[in-house]
């Protein structure tokens, strides 16, 4: 099973949002 | 395990770029500062400028998640103005998430998403008529009173 692509970063993820017509999900968690 | 699951993968592939950060890591503390962020999980719609357009926080299940994130990007949408993508999204949830917790939430604003769209009240009436009918215990049944 394929695993979700997350950017690992803000400035990309936005410029991704507004090449593909989508909106930045944001998932901030903590590894512990 | 949330993020494995099919329908959740697909609604995040679909609708959003994804973006995910370790609130742990120093280098991270701009960004969570930018967002007075508090507490994990914290999610987060944002527009394309960074803008937050709608937000949640707390553990769901894949049963509920994705129903969540797909009526999530539907709020997002309404407060662009894409009144008619907002309203497919919501109807994607009432469709498929009949039974969701945000099931009652995404029935009210498919109401309003259309009415805004057709400028035609009895489109707003008929979706809260069927809020009554499908959810009469929910807090949007008590909000939709007018």
């Amino acid at each position: 099973m394929s695993e979700i692509a997350w950017i690992r970063s803000l400035d990309e993820a936005l410029r991704a949002a507004g090449d593909g017509d989508r909106l930045v999900l944001m998932d901030v968690f903590n590894p512990t | 395990m949330t993020y494995p699951e099919a329908p959740v993968r697909e609604a995040i592939e679909r609708l959003t770029a994804p973006y995910q950060l370790d609130n742990s890591v120093e280098a991270n503390q701009p960004v969570l500062d930018r967002y007075r962020h508090v507490w994990t999980p914290d999610l987060r719609i944002l527009d394309v400028d960074g803008f937050e357009l709608y937000r949640w926080n707390g553990y769901l299940p894949p049963a509920e998640f994705a129903p969540q994130l797909i009526a999530a990007v539907a709020h997002a949408r309404l407060r662009r103005k894409e009144y008619q993508k907002a309203q497919a999204l919501y109807e994607e949830v009432l469709r498929r998430f009949p039974t969701a917790l945000v099931a009652a939430e995404a029935q009210y604003f498919a109401g309003v998403s259309a009415y805004r769209a057709s400028h035609n009240s009895s489109d707003l009436l008929k979706a809260w008529h069927e809020l009554e009918k499908s959810h009469p215990e929910s807090e949007w049944t008590v909000k939709q009173n007018f």
